[in-house]
């Protein structure tokens, strides 16, 4: 049993939020020491192995301001000859574990990354910070005790949200289903066991992917209570449990939502779309999710706090790095250009791209995460944190440009067709050109209830973009342009496509196409095979 | 009214004011708990008092009634105080628990727990019948269950202070148990003698609370209790003076009761301290048993060690008292060498076992300095993975302190800043430091810090004193005082020692070239290849100049020379190549068999050094090698003269050969050099570097291309820059030729002028090396006294005046009044002033 388990078993609670949760009382000047130091540190171990001296090209560095004036950014190409062949020989530290997220089409299906027990160790507490402050209303206060129950709705190794859940000890909490039967499960499968095994023992914090808990909350308004009753006579739990959200609902005067089954303590969901989907989990779960940011080069760079306001930077686990967008943009452009980066305690609000070094013998240096992030405030005055706070925004060489005004991300188009109150299924956007003039072409699945027209749907999307982004505002009011176009795909396009994949035995990450820019045989594929093919659709949850 | 029923009533009201204190914070889980609990004792002392007070004696049996309930209530609160103390949820047990108090309440208040009850003369008669036994077999579950919790939490606990916490619940408890169980005796039964442990539970809370902050409340709250726990001790002096007064006087007027009451209570006021020092002095003497005179002889320490200059003496007497008084493994003192220098582990008792020395260092950036430096409190190892700050630590930094048996790190400030740590192994029981502990090393720590402070000042005063502050070695002060200690050691133990002496060679010219910030530098190198090629036991000193000194204890002669030779070789080993060769000559003398007097070895090794410097420089001498003057060192002086000469005369003649307009040029400026050098009663060896330089000075126009030279017409400024380095080229060229070497300075600058605005270094005034001063009158008077293709010749006279006009601007105005002098008819001595032809170096 690791020592924090030990703590929380004990009830240790003091000790462990210092242990776990400390960092947010750290002052900047205190983070910005940690990060010199614990780059120094990283320096010397780079410089003894062949992956380091590649990189950094025959240069010394000693010190910080030597090691951003020597040291190219990289980006996973310069690694891409190690990582891919997983290669320990090279690196700075041996690692424990490899993890891995989609890769970049034609040149490689995965992007590698290690992981060193170094990294691990210092990542269990983080873990654990999450849980607290998706629970707790004020410092130091930890709701959680042992044998709690979780949904275990993450991605499994070796995607990194199952490598952090993995480093959540299993022996205190019920991971639901329990981990090593999941890890052995597809992906559906699993939530739907989970599902199942929380209707009848409880649930006390779901961590999950934001979409599948946003998929949670809207089978259950669909049914609305409707479920077979002869299944659950067998589990008279699970049909207590129903029977009580259900009178619940109906006092609220609403449809069953899992807010009425399950009193959350915590709710921490992972993904793009987990502040989209803010206000609908809030609405169907009964608390705001807790949001993180992290990646597989680096599991965690910043996480929320008990506000679910601005995420905190973490300064022991990355040499932080950022790039002003403009620059940034220059630079994906033009691969030679070397911008200029500010550290943590030099940045202002604004937008800025992402540079990270990995601590504790990690292996990424200077490495362009392509990660467009907003620095919300640099402190956090409500709940006193001295570090500057970050909102992700998109991948920075993923966005669309129209005709140079403005350059919308997927979060943000993922926005304007939420906001837009359209029933969907999902969507894809890409640039055309057409007639020498750039068009944003939105491919969307309506639900089979959500019987509109393309023009609605253009108008309702068009005048959200408008609201969420100025400059596209703009766009239209300078040159009357409405760059909008909807196709609205056939019924069970998308369904088809995953099938498809599936068929074709992809992996969780490519299940679904990519929300921007997807290449043209998937957009053929949408619009045209699909309209071909008639998808049943399944029953996967019962409730 | 019976004077037992105040018993209760004091109880209850000391639970009033708790709970009064404690509701002001009821933030934490354990405090609203807490709350809970006094409440329920100031009920049970309350329902107590009104069954003493016996006012309404047809009442008795629903205050006892109410008391069965109220006591009950205090135990499942208090066990579920203990459980939230513990940080352990509600748990099964506390529902049971809850439940049988409802159950007892319902049962209690229906008539079917207490059958009868009564209070006559202060005394409770009452029958629980059968359910007294079932009542008693589930409180005694629950207070096994308390003690098993507070004893698993104090097992668990490493924070000092929060053991103490416990400790003193487990008191509390205790003592509650005990005099709740005296209802058991038949004797006591139906006095309230269970208050009184309630009363000394309340107290110890009171205190906990105030002292270790048992529970988080306000500071105020805090205060107040403070003051309660004394009101409290004198209230329950007084009471118990005039109960045991009436106990044992039943016939004495109540005047006289108070009176002898309040006697005993001015006495117990009055005596209260030295008791107290009494009773803590048997009870220390009790728990620390072996360790506790070290403990007493370490907090006087200050008053022995206020006089302690020197730190080796400091912690002679501190460490291994600390170590016995604490029973630890190891103590060491970790100090800065200089202000950026790592904290490194300087004493350590003891010395020979333990990891501290080795394994203990924390560098001057480390997160552990800047903490210990901030907070000015004790670091325990197990926080290192707790406090945010230390974040920022390496894994090797890690893994050291984890290697090190470090059981406690403690700051020692002085006028807050950290001055050093004191570093405690762990305890040789395995146990963990008390708070009693922590206390003893916070105060030595504090004593230790302005001793530590005067030591560290003293030390570096006296460091400054002996040292040179070039070269960072002794200095020449400390030279002869280390010399006659090792010479009055020596006698006693009948030892020896060699004495090297060290002169480098040509360093006037090196700082004629180079500057005196360069020849500075140079110093500071040979110093520091001189300390590297020591052993740690010999000493080295900068004895004045260019010149060091080394006094190697217990070697001999032949074994100093090796030394020696090392020291030499490095120094050669040492120089650049950009710049002129480094060397040095030394001399070595042995005591006692080249001398007894401090004097006498020093005149020897001076001796052979001088010998070191005539047999050609960059060499080793022995005083056994010291001849008699005049015999083969001069001979070999000869010698090397006319080498050195022959070379200088073929250079000459390459340069002249170079441009036939300057032919004879060199000669010439070094025959009008020698003669101004003569007529200024130079020593010989100056005006032999004159004659040298003076035929060598352009030597440096060897890299010139003959296409400048030659050229009949002016010179562009492109043409210029050339000719302009041709004084840093010629030393360049002859650096390396250890005979002209002195030569130089001369060659270097004399192109300066007088007001600075010569080259190649823009030399001003007598910063000038006088040789180069001569050697630029010579030269200028020769030129323009020559023929040239582009102006015309100017006759002695015109020359003179030309060279006056120029004085004070160009030329030394001393050196041009006396050159004109003797310029003049009748001409000096070999001078020739009809000049055929010359070459011009004045482009």
């Amino acid at each position: 049993m690791s020592k924090l388990a030990e703590l929380f078993r004990q009830g240790k609670h003091d000790e462990l939020w210092q242990r776990c949760c400390g960092f947010i009382d750290l002052s900047l000047e205190d983070s910005m020491r940690i990060q010199r130091r614990l780059l120094l540190e990283q320096l010397e171990l780079l410089k003894g192995c062949q992956l380091g001296r590649r990189i950094f090209r025959g240069s010394n560095p000693r010190s910080v301001d030597e090691f951003r004036e020597l040291v190219p950014l990289t980006t996973y190409t310069d690694y891409a000859p190690y990582l891919l062949k997983r290669r320990m020989d090279v690196l700075p530290r041996k690692p424990i574990l490899w993890q891995y997220t989609s890769g970049k089409s034609g040149e490689y299906a995965f992007r590698w990354a290690p992981v060193t027990a170094r990294q691990l160790d210092e990542i269990e507490p983080l873990v654990f910070a999450l849980l607290f402050f998706s629970s707790c209303k004020k410092r130091r206060e930890i709701v959680f005790q042992e044998h709690d129950k979780i949904l275990y709705g993450m991605a499994p190794p070796p995607y990194a949200t199952g490598t952090m859940t993995r480093v959540l000890p299993h022996e205190l909490f019920n991971l639901l289903p329990p981990v090593e039967e999941a890890e052995r499960m597809s992906f559906e499968d699993r939530i739907r066991q989970g599902f199942e095994l929380a209707l009848s023992e409880g649930l006390d914090l779901c961590l999950a992917m934001s979409s599948v808990t946003v998929a949670i909350g809207n089978r259950f308004s669909q049914k609305n209570g409707k479920t077979n009753i002869k299944a659950l006579l067998k589990r008279p739990r699970a049909l207590l449990r129903l029977a009580k959200g259900l009178v619940k609902s109906k006092l609220a005067g609403r449809p069953l939502m899992p807010r009425d089954l399950w009193p959350l303590k915590g709710l921490i969901t992972f993904g793009i779309d987990g502040s989209v989907f803010r206000e609908k989990i809030k609405e169907t779960w009964g608390r705001y999710p807790l949001d993180f940011h992290g990646c597989t080069e680096a599991p965690l760079i910043a996480m929320q706090t008990w506000d679910y306001q601005g995420m905190t930077f973490i300064p022991h686990l990355n040499f932080l790095e950022f790039i002003p967008e403009e620059e940034a943009i220059k630079a994906w452009q033009e691969p030679s250009y070397q911008p200029a980066t500010y550290l943590l305690d030099e940045v202002k609000p604004g937008n800025y791209e992402l540079v990270i070094t990995s601590f504790h013998g990690g292996p990424f240096i200077r490495y362009r995460l392509g990660h467009l992030v907003k620095i919300t405030s640099l402190r956090n005055e409500r709940l006193n944190i001295d570090i500057p706070q970050m909102a992700f925004l998109s991948r920075i060489d993923d966005q669309i440009d129209i005709a140079g005004f403005t350059r919308l991300s997927e979060k943000v188009i993922w926005q304007a067709v939420e906001n837009s109150g359209l029933a969907y299924q999902d969507w894809v956007a890409c640039k055309e050109v057409k007639q020498d003039t750039p068009r944003l072409h939105l491919y969307i699945e309506a639900k089979q209830d959500g019987y509109t027209t393309t023009e609605q749907i253009a108008a309702a999307v068009h005048e959200e973009l408008k609201k969420l982004d100025a400059p596209y505002a703009d766009l239209e009011s300078f040159t009357s342009l409405r760059p909008l176009e909807v196709t609205l795909l056939p019924q069970g396009a998308f369904k088809l496509y995953k099938l498809k994949q599936q068929a074709a035995g992809a992996e969780l990450a490519h299940l679904k196409p990519p929300h921007l820019n997807p290449s043209e045989a998937t957009i053929d594929f949408l619009v045209n095979t699909a309209g071909r093919v008639t998808v049943r659709e399944e029953q996967k949850v019962e409730a | 009214m019976t004077i037992w029923a105040l018993i209760p009533l004091i109880t209850c009201l000391s639970y009033i004011v708790l709970l009064v204190l404690v509701l002001q914070s009821l933030e934490k889980r354990a405090n609203r708990v807490f709350a809970l609990y006094l409440a329920a004792m100031a009920t049970w002392s309350f329902t107590s008092f009104m069954l003493h007070l016996n006012a309404f004696p047809e009442q008795a049996l629903l205050w006892n009634e109410l008391l069965v309930i109220a006591l009950i209530w205090g135990l499942i609160t208090y066990y579920h105080f203990i459980r939230a103390y513990t940080n352990r949820p509600v748990g099964k047990g506390l529902y049971l628990g809850y439940a049988f108090l409802s159950i007892l309440a319902v049962l209690s208040l229906s008539g079917n727990i207490v059958q009868y009850s009564y209070v006559t003369d202060g005394v409770l008669y009452h029958d629980l019948g059968i359910s007294i036994y079932f009542i008693g077999a589930i409180s005694l579950a629950f207070i096994v269950a308390v003690i098993v919790q507070l004893v698993r939490k104090y097992r668990s606990s490493t924070d000092p202070i929060d053991r103490n916490r416990t400790m003193y619940l487990m008191a509390g408890c205790s003592v509650l148990v005990v005099f709740t169980y005296t209802n058991l005796i038949p004797a006591v039964a139906g006095l309230p003698l269970d208050h009184i442990g309630s009363l000394i539970n309340a107290i110890i809370i009171a205190y906990a609370i105030s002292r270790f902050q048992l529970l988080d409340i306000k500071l105020v709250a805090r205060r107040g209790l403070t003051y309660f726990i004394l009101i409290s001790a004198l209230i329950g002096i007084s009471t118990g003076a005039v109960l045991i007064g009436f106990k044992f006087f039943p016939e004495a007027p109540t005047s006289t009761v108070i009176l002898f009451a309040t006697v005993i209570a001015l006495l117990v006021v009055v005596m209260a301290r030295p008791l107290m020092y009494f009773v803590e002095d048997r009870i220390d003497r009790l728990f620390y048993r072996g360790t506790y005179d070290y403990r007493r002889a370490l907090l006087g320490f200050s008053n022995k060690m206020g006089n302690i200059l020197n730190l080796e003496e400091l912690a002679k007497a501190m460490l291994p008292a600390m170590t016995n008084a604490l029973n630890i493994t190891q103590a060491a003192l970790l100090f800065q060498g200089s202000a950026d220098a790592d904290f490194a582990v300087q004493f350590a008792h003891p010395e020979d076992k333990g990891n501290l020395k080795d394994g203990l260092r924390f560098n001057a950036d480390s997160p552990i300095i800047a903490w210990l430096d901030k907070k000015g409190r004790p670091l325990h190892p197990d926080q290192i993975d707790t406090i945010p700050e230390f974040k920022g630590l390496w894994q090797v930094e890690k893994e050291q302190i984890a290697g090190s048996a470090l059981g406690l790190l403690h700051p020692i400030k002085s006028r807050d800043r950290l001055i050093g740590i004191l570093a405690l192994g762990n305890k040789r029981s395995g146990g963990l430091y008390t708070h009693e502990d922590i206390g003893l090393v916070t105060s030595i720590a504090n004593q230790a810090g302005i001793i530590i402070e005067n030591a560290q000042l003293y030390t570096q005063a006296t460091y400054r004193a002996n040292t040179d502050e070039l070269t960072g070695l002794y200095n020449h002060r400390h030279f002869h005082e280390r010399l006659e200690q090792e010479i009055a050691r020596g006698s006693r133990f009948g030892t020896t020692f060699s004495l090297i002496m060290l002169d480098l060679d040509l360093f006037k010219a090196y700082n004629d070239i180079y500057g005196h910030l360069a020849g500075d530098q140079l110093l500071r190198r040979v110093g520091r290849a001189l300390e590297n090629s020591i052993r740690s036991i010999d000493l080295a000193f900068r004895y004045g100049g260019e010149e060091f000194t080394a006094i190697l204890p217990e070697t001999r002669l032949d074994d100093a020379y090796r030394v020696a030779e090392r020291i030499r070789k490095t120094i050669e080993s040492k120089t650049s190549f950009r710049e002129m060769p480094v060397t040095a000559s030394l001399g070595i003398a042995s005591w006692p068999n080249d001398g007894i007097m401090k004097e006498e070895i020093i005149g020897q090794a001076d001796a052979a050094l001088y010998r070191a410097k005539q047999t050609g420089r960059n060499r080793t001498s022995l005083s056994s090698e010291v001849l008699k003057p005049g015999t083969s060192a001069i001979g070999a002086e000869l010698e090397a003269q006319p080498r050195a000469l022959s070379i200088i005369y073929a250079l000459a003649a390459t340069v002249d050969a170079k441009d036939h307009y300057t032919y004879g040029h060199s000669r010439k400026v070094s025959e009008y050099a020698v003669a101004l050098a003569e007529a200024f009663k130079l020593p010989q060896d100056r005006i032999d570097t004159i004659r040298a330089a003076g035929l060598l000075h352009d030597i440096g126009k060897l890299g010139i291309p003959d296409s400048i030279l030659t050229k009949p017409g002016a010179l562009d400024d492109d043409e210029w820059e050339p000719v302009k380095s041709h004084p840093e080229l010629g030393v360049e060229i002859l650096k390396r030729v250890i005979d002209l070497v002195n030569c130089l300075p001369a060659i270097m600058h004399h192109h300066e002028h007088y007001d600075g605005s010569g080259y190649p270094t823009g030399l001003k005034g007598d910063s000038i090396p006088l040789e180069a001063r001569i050697l630029a009158l010579a030269d200028a008077y020769d030129a323009i006294t020559s023929p040239r293709p582009y102006r015309a010749q100017l006759s002695s006279e015109q020359a003179i005046e030309e060279l006056k006009r120029c004085a004070g601007s160009q030329f030394d105005p001393g050196l041009v009044a006396t050159f004109c002098k003797f310029i003049q008819p009748p001409p000096a001595k070999g001078l020739r002033t009809e000049i055929k032809s010359a070459g011009d170096s004045q482009h």
